[in-house]
């Protein structure tokens, strides 16, 4: 494969999106070049997880352009994008809790396997091979992260941040060309968030993987983000490299403004 | 006791010994059943043998839907009443032998299936569960009042034909001609035991792994590639197949299909449903061994009904339904994972009565440190903090 | 298993509800058309009120009611009690009369609602509540087990088979006849009674919510209850005042109906399934949109069962549920839900 260099991954142009009128994202556009890692912040309810959740399909854009890898992603299922190559974690962690972590991996590399229903019910060798390539490919990927020892454990019993290291293992798993993390650093404390970021680095070279991070944290942007968005009531308001988002007077003013309504 | 059930488990552990007592014990169960006093060496016994293994059929079916899938479906008598409708059908009016229209009805049921998932692409929550329920309650009207059905199924031979009732030919095999309750019994169970290792190879597969993430978590199970119409259609579909076939059997036990048989009511679904609660939702042998107990409940009922009724003079009806829901009830409060959930659960803490499971561990540690987000990430992973971070 | 019992299934309400069918010839003509839709409001109007009941509970706990039928059915025969307690005694297995004086009536109607309002506030507070953070399965199931087990004991305690239900005296005599001779249109008196009472009770309801304190915060609870619970509303008391309100028009339905369709543990099966599609159709969030699919459901219903081939009539709510849902989800006034993730 032939690398260019400069060949955008991912390209949103002019997004817009609004619910029963009121505008959540509107003329946004951003660009991921392929092997970056890029944030995207703002303050709480600037639009941030709505552009993730509008280039994962979860919702529908009212207008505008989302190209993934030469291919316009508006016009795919939300359960189309992973076979793209475009993987996800949640806010929230939506793992399957009933399950064991290792289930959750093999459910993670679902579009990976080919095999019908009929081969399952059968129980036919086509069916129980890709059972256990699936499993071995999911426990090299619980290694690479430090995680295979809760393998066989439910993930009701896990505490919060395993979870999350999971959720992002079964993003992993699919062999997504790039990951878009949801608030990786949400809840950690400073030491934890610097581990975060080294991790996430190690993720991108390990997997091959371009990475694309919604964090309401700067410290974990600053430390690790090539090229940063910021987004404010929906709009973008600035763009660049973490220096100059840092000193960029509308960045501050949207930062402090959002300090002073918390001190109200 | 821990060190006994260790023993116990681990003799029948491997397969080649589970499995083996397992085909004996069953093939061995019309003999066996007559340790229960209320049981005798007759056709009523095994009549009752052979309405476990059609509901098992049909539970294990439904569990694919509701314990896997986590979708209810309360039309789930009227598919088996359409299945058995079907199998009669495909046997005496096109004259297909039994297997194939077994098979004929199997497809038959899909396809009901099919049309009752529909809404499924489309919705998710209790809708289906309201389709359902209209089909349920639709479906024995329409065989009981339906003229044109009914002259589909007429009888030629006989003179008084009702509307919706009709006769299914005795079964013959190559060599083995099914002509008692006994013989049916090991029919049975070879189709049975046939849709079971079909249930098993659907449960721990990709298919099943799907149809669970769907009940865990339906926006997840979506961005990992799930498409969620079709595996809710195919659930529904796989579902109603299961139900076909044990129409398929009904018609055969019976050999005389009524429209108004109780077991086309709506409330029979509920009966479905309260062996797969009763059971252990999502598990096979929860549904075979719930479809027993129900099976076995109205015989246990019997003697209080005689009672009642000697004592105050009434005939008692529809006595079971009060135990349909007390089970389900109950078993909502107290037993949310059915015998087979809490037995499992049983096992676990005599087994660990002394050691707590290595997560359970972590997870008390972490309660007690007071972080509920304490970040795995190994230091090997990503090197030493620097001092001051 | 049952399949041995006696027990059979009986298609009373079926039968019942097709009379108009069975006295007129099949002919198209404008009469026969006012006559069934005549007909199909009577019993639209119950399917209104079941219907409303079933919004209510679901807008209020986001549970569908399973066993919403049999509450009514179980409310009615509490009434049927009450009516043979209050009358004069008859030998056994002597059938009520056609209709009772408007003092029994009262009386038995006053009963059988405190008896469903009581009863509708237990099953929330004691069955429902708990489980509020149960999955939808949990609380669902727990409505189909009451709904049967109501079902077993109505047929232990007034046994499974059918009894003639009175009406109130004053709806037993001639309506008002539109025309005359063989091209007459006779609206009955139950069919203006049965649109009245419904008329009046979702008019209350709708005053009710728009201008009471207690309705606002109904809705504003419907709304986002975690909100509602931030500002002061009682929100368990609330949903427990949906559910004694839904049982207890549920019983009117009961009351309403029974004559029509005769008393029996089954009776209200057909009309449950009419409501739901009802609900369906109004968007089943939307109480007006209640009424309206009630009325619609009425007179497809009628119009399907009188011009169809016979059997299709039972199956009409399930195609309209179908087609709804799968064509035009949200119904007549439904919204949609988006969810966050």
């Amino acid at each position: 494969m032939t690398m260019t260099e400069n060949q955008n991954l991912l390209e949103v142009q002019n997004l817009e999106i609004s619910f029963g009128g009121l505008k959540a994202v509107s003329d946004f556009s951003m660009s991921v070049k392929r092997g970056q890692i890029v944030g995207l912040i703002g303050p709480n309810g600037a639009g941030k997880t709505t552009v993730f959740n509008c280039i994962s399909r979860f919702y529908r854009p009212n207008g505008g352009r989302i190209m993934f890898d030469g291919v316009e992603l508006t016009r795919k299922g939300a359960d189309e994008v992973i076979k793209l190559g475009v993987a996800r974690t949640f806010q929230n962690v939506e793992l399957f809790k009933s399950m064991t972590v290792l289930e959750n991996l093999l459910i993670g590399e679902h579009s990976r396997m080919k095999h019908t229903v009929f081969s399952d019910a059968l129980m036919l060798p086509d069916s129980r091979q890709a059972d256990r390539k699936g499993s071995s490919r999911a426990m090299e990927v619980l290694a690479t992260l430090g995680i295979d020892k809760y393998a066989n454990s439910l993930v009701l019993n896990l505490p919060f941040g395993v979870q999350k290291m999971v959720e992002m293992a079964r993003a992993l798993v699919a062999e997504p060309k790039l990951i878009l993390l949801d608030e990786p650093a949400a809840g950690s404390n400073p030491n934890e968030t610097y581990k975060l970021a080294a991790l996430i680095k190690r993720i991108r070279s390990d997997f091959n993987v371009t990475v694309l991070l919604v964090e309401h944290d700067m410290s974990l942007v600053m430390d690790i983000c090539e090229q940063l968005y910021v987004l404010d009531f929906g709009k973008k308001i600035a763009e660049g490299l973490p220096k100059e988002i840092q000193n960029n007077p509308a960045v501050i003013e949207a930062y402090l403004g959002e300090k002073e309504e918390v001190l109200d | 006791m821990a060190n006994f059930i260790d023993k116990a488990t681990d003799f029948l552990r491997p397969a080649y010994i589970r499995w083996p007592l397992l085909i004996v014990f069953l093939l061995a169960l019309p003999w066996l059943i007559l340790i229960i006093p209320i049981y005798q060496a007759n056709n009523f016994t095994y009549s009752q043998l052979n309405l476990w293994l059609i509901l098992s059929v049909v539970a294990v079916g439904l569990n694919l839907l509701t314990g896997l899938t986590g979708m209810i479906s309360l039309g789930h008598s009227a598919i088996y009443a359409g299945g058995a409708y079907a199998a009669a059908y495909f046997t005496s009016k096109v004259g297909l032998p039994f297997p194939l229209a077994l098979v004929a009805a199997a497809i038959f049921a899909g396809l009901i299936g099919l049309i009752l998932g529909l809404p499924a692409l489309r919705l998710s929550g209790p809708y289906l569960a309201v389709a359902t329920f209209g089909f349920a309650v639709g479906v024995p009207q329409m065989l009981s009042s339906s003229k044109e059905l009914g002259s589909l199924f007429a009888d030629p031979n006989s003179i008084t034909t009702q509307i919706g009732v009709f006769k299914v030919p005795r079964q013959t095999f190559p060599g083995f001609e099914v002509r008692d309750d006994l013989g049916r019994y090991y029919l049975f169970l070879t189709i049975a035991a046939i849709m079971v290792v079909l249930a098993m190879g659907l449960w721990r597969s990709r298919t099943g792994r799907a149809l669970r993430a769907i009940r865990d978590s339906e926006t997840a199970a979506q961005a990992m590639g799930v498409n969620l119409g079709r595996y809710k259609v195919l659930a529904f579909v796989i579902s109603a197949m299961f139900a076909g076939v044990a129409g398929g059997m009904y018609s055969v036990q019976v050999g005389q299909l009524e429209a108004n048989d109780v077991q086309f009511a709506a409330v029979e679904a509920v009966l479905f449903l309260t062996a797969i609660i009763l059971g252990g939702l999502g598990s096979i042998p929860g549904a075979i061994i719930g479809a027993g107990l129900l099976t076995i409940l109205p015989n246990a009922t019997n003697s209080l009904k005689r009672q009642i009724t000697d004592s105050f003079g009434i005939t008692v009806e529809n006595f079971e339904s009060i135990f349909y829901g007390l089970i389900i009830i109950l078993c909502i409060f107290f037993m949310p994972n059915g015998i087979v959930g809490a037995y499992k659960s049983l096992i676990a803490r005599l087994r660990n009565r002394n050691q707590p499971e290595a997560d359970e561990q972590a997870l008390y540690m972490a309660e007690q440190l007071g972080q509920e987000n304490d970040l795995p990430i190994p230091d090997e992973l990503v090197g030493e903090a620097p001092k001051g971070a | 298993m049952s399949g041995f019992l006696t027990a059979r299934v009986l298609n009373f309400s079926l039968e019942a509800t097709s009379a108009v069918a069975t006295q007129a010839d099949k002919g198209f003509d404008l009469i026969t058309l006012g006559r069934n839709v005549i007909n199909g409001l009577t019993f639209g109007s119950i399917y209104a009120l079941v219907a409303l009941g079933i919004v209510l509970i679901y807008k209020s706990s986001d549970v569908v009611n399973f066993g919403h039928g049999e509450m009514a059915m179980f409310s009615t025969f509490i009434c049927f009690s009450v009516f043979g307690a209050l009358l004069p005694p008859r030998k056994t297995n002597e059938q009520l009369p056609d209709s009772v004086d408007m003092g029994t009536f009262l009386l038995g109607l006053v009963a059988t609602l405190i008896f469903a309002g009581v009863m509708g506030f237990l099953i929330e507070r004691f069955l429902l509540q708990p489980l509020q953070k149960a999955p939808l399965l949990s609380q669902i199931m727990v409505t189909i087990g009451l709904g049967v087990m109501l079902y077993g004991i109505a047929s232990l305690i007034w046994k499974a088979d059918t009894k003639k239900f009175p009406v109130a005296e004053i709806v037993d005599g001639p309506g008002i006849i539109i025309g005359s001779g063989t091209s007459s249109l006779p609206i009955p008196r139950e069919a203006i009674a049965s649109l009245l009472v419904a008329g009046v009770l979702a008019l209350a309801l709708f005053l009710f919510f728009k201008f009471t304190m207690i309705g606002t915060a109904i809705r504003a609870m419907a709304q986002n209850p975690s909100t509602a619970r931030l500002m002061g509303v009682n929100v368990n008391l609330l949903t427990g005042l949906t559910w004694v309100l839904a049982i207890m028009l549920a019983a009117i339905a009961g009351i309403l109906a029974a004559p029509k369709v005769f008393l029996h543990p089954l009776m209200m099966a057909n009309v449950v399934v009419n409501s739901f599609a009802a609900a369906v159709l109004g968007g089943i969030t939307s109480l007006p949109g209640a009424v309206l699919g009630g009325l619609v459901i009425g007179i497809v219903d009628n119009l399907v069962g009188f011009y169809l081939p016979d059997g299709l009539r039972g199956m009409s709510a399930f195609v309209i549920i179908v087609l709804v849902l799968t064509i035009w989800p949200n119904g007549l006034f439904g919204k949609t839900v988006r969810k966050k993730v």
